[in-house]
């Protein structure tokens, strides 16, 4: 993703135009985008056509992750030749809309452009999918329930790092372009979007407004990196492992979690292959050396290691917080663990008496207008204006 | 797009096999592509159909162009090794870490603390410094395996032993009826030397356990903490700084490490 620092070209695409955008995209592209199932629950699907797809949604029950690092990818193949082996990596290219995407999975997103774009080594899959993906957003109308990704600075908007950036106004959206794969699809596009009007780009600025006024953040994160940093919140943590069941479901469903495993398979006598699948640190075994040695053994050192790669390890080796406040592992935990009352028992309202009244919802319609506070480090840009 | 991948290993052949102890042979392998490395850097070895799994290189580039890999039976992927001939093909992927900071340790008075198969990643550095004798100051080895059965190199200790440019002390827990030296832990050895540690340099490898008692006594010796140097051991899945297995203390113990000083690890607040 990259950081468009001039001034973004903006444009505005009409409601009615949307979903023959994706469409016309879909010539050259697949398009992924939210579809609604036969239950209610929104996930983002290959689009078969158009009219699938739907944009009156939260967000989906995940994150969009396997599209750049699947559940289980083929690393190589490998077949005996004799005493040897022919091995293979199928690296694929294959280009890839995105469409609807939120502001914090996008966030995430540019955290693995870091995590596994980035580095050493640079992991090939990846990136072929990461420059064969346009990323088309769209900014939420308001923090969700469960959400807060105000506290992180991870949305509900954004204003850089993204391709193309929908926000609602009337009559359809605005639509920002952030990169140059936002610029190609643009160009390509011509005809749905139109030139904005001043008049359109002050309803986006009072949409982004809106959409934080009446979130109350119930934690600082620069108070709750001092009070992990410190080797504190003992309590905190004991009672996240005594709730935790190793199901490593918090981590499954976080749009950032990368981590993963590899294993061989075989596939024939004398040929197989090497797969990559996603693994999490709520397991004992992700530290267990064989002869059993294992440095991450009770769940209360798996819980702080958790957070701290989270909160404070990631900031310090990618720049980017590890939690971009989607609120999915509150759904998915079987232990009734909830991010938010942790992170506000590390770093809330005791020690930041800005951080709103203990025990306050997350979400309060009658609250107080109160965006963000304060420098939280990392993630530029993505405050709403 | 270059069908190329940091994942695809370098095929290897095992050109020889030798019994270390009842668990534990060392491998010589010889890439078919040049393999540069330092000492204590490791490989990925992969088998295919087995996986693949991080062991140290237990030689030095002063050996040749083969490098050697000293491998305890102890899992499922160490169990297929175990099962190889000479002639056989492996994978070698790397050479991943940082190894140890050879340039620093010129100059310096060397201690080397090793424990069971602890000893391999440490092997690779005594023979850099060993084949470069002149540009160190004393060296001694320290030594322990839990029986004389289980002491790795014991031809090459024997050879050690009898140069008088070093002094080597064996030790095992428990001996038996022709063993004659040393019988303790390892950390004993350290708090016997007659050498004033103070200004020395160490190297400590072995289990976790061994090596927080070695640090310790060291330590008491007055060995600085920056000057103590351990190589760690984690799960890894990839040695790309990747996978999220190894990674302690906000450090990637497979780009970051595996080499730290006792002062990396208390900055970390983490343990061997």
């Amino acid at each position: 993703m990259q950081e468009a620092k001039a001034i973004i070209p903006e444009y505005f695409l009409k409601a009615d135009d949307l979903l023959p955008l994706l469409s016309a995209l879909s010539r050259s592209a697949r398009v992924i985008a939210p579809v609604r199932s036969d239950w209610g629950e929104v996930f983002f699907q290959p689009l078969a056509s158009a009219e699938q797809a739907t944009f009156d949604y939260e967000n989906a029950v995940v994150a969009p992750k396997d599209l750049l690092l699947p559940q289980t990818e083929v690393l190589a193949r490998y077949r005996r030749v004799g005493s040897s082996y022919q091995v293979e990596a199928p690296i694929e290219e294959q280009p890839q809309v995105i469409a609807g995407i939120r502001s914090c999975d996008l966030c995430a997103v540019q955290i693995w452009d870091e995590a596994i774009g980035g580095g050493k080594y640079p992991d090939p899959y990846y990136l072929a999918r990461r420059r064969n993906t346009t990323f088309i957003s769209i900014a939420c109308p308001t923090v969700f329930e469960k959400h807060f990704c105000p506290a992180l600075e991870a949305g509900p908007t954004l204003e850089s790092g993204f391709d193309l950036h929908l926000t609602a106004i009337e009559g359809g959206f605005t639509a920002q372009v952030g990169s140059e794969a936002g610029l190609r699809l643009v160009k390509g596009q011509g005809k749905f979007l139109r030139p904005v009007t001043p008049a359109q780009v002050e309803q986006r600025k009072r949409a982004a407004r809106d959409s934080v006024a009446r979130f109350a953040a119930r934690f600082d994160i620069a108070a709750v990196q001092r009070t992990l940093s410190a080797g504190e919140g003992v309590e905190v943590i004991d009672d996240t492992a005594m709730r935790c069941q190793d199901c490593g479901g918090c981590l499954f469903v976080c749009p950032t979690c990368s981590c993963f495993d590899v294993r061989d398979y075989p596939t024939g006598a004398d040929s197989g292959e090497r797969l990559r699948t996603w693994d999490t640190c709520a397991y004992a075994g992700f530290t267990r050396m064989a002869g059993g040695v294992n440095p991450s053994q009770s769940r209360d050192v798996r819980a702080r290691r958790r957070l701290m790669h989270k909160l404070v390890y990631r900031l310090e080796s990618e720049g980017l917080l590890g939690c971009v406040g989607c609120g999915r592992c509150i759904v998915a935990c079987l232990g009734n663990i909830d991010i938010v009352d942790l992170l506000e028992r590390l770093g809330g309202p005791s020690g930041h008496p800005e951080a709103g009244p203990s025990g306050s919802p997350l979400w309060d319609p009658e609250g107080p207008i109160r965006g963000p506070e304060g420098p939280k480090g990392g993630r530029e840009g993505a405050r709403a204006e | 797009m270059p069908n190329s991948s940091p994942f695809l290993p370098i095929p290897a052949i095992l050109a020889a096999v030798r019994d270390e102890t009842p668990d534990i042979k060392t491998f010589r392998v010889q890439p078919r592509q040049v393999f540069d490395y330092r000492p204590g850097q490791f490989a990925m070895l992969s088998l295919w159909g087995y996986g693949e799994a991080p062991f140290s290189i237990a030689s030095s580039r002063s050996d040749g162009d083969a490098m050697e890999f000293s491998i305890k039976r102890i899992g499922g992927f160490t169990e297929q090794m175990h099962l190889l001939q000479p002639g056989d093909e492996v994978g070698v992927r790397g050479p991943f870490g940082n190894g140890f900071d050879v340039e620093a340790a010129r100059g310096a008075d060397l201690v080397f603390v090793a424990g069971g198969i602890g000893l391999a990643p440490l092997r690779s550095l005594i023979h850099e410094v060993l084949a470069h004798r002149q540009d160190f100051g004393g060296i001694v080895m320290l030594y322990g395996a839990r029986s004389p059965a289980d002491l790795v190199y014991r031809d090459e200790l024997a050879r050690l032993s009898s140069r008088p440019d070093l002094r080597v002390e064996l030790t095992v827990d428990v001996g038996d009826s022709n063993w004659t030296g040393h019988v303790g832990v390892v950390p004993e050895l350290v708090k016997k030397a007659p050498e004033d540690f103070s200004r020395w340099t160490a190297f400590v490898c072995g289990p976790p356990i061994m090596i927080r008692f070695t640090a310790q006594a060291l330590l008491e010796k007055g060995v600085q903490l920056d000057r103590m140097v351990t190589t760690l051991e984690r799960q890894m899945q990839c040695g790309l700084g990747k996978c999220g297995h190894c990674y302690i203390g906000g450090k990637l113990v497979c780009t970051d490490g595996p080499v730290f000083t006792w002062q990396d690890l208390q900055n970390m607040a983490a343990e061997p």
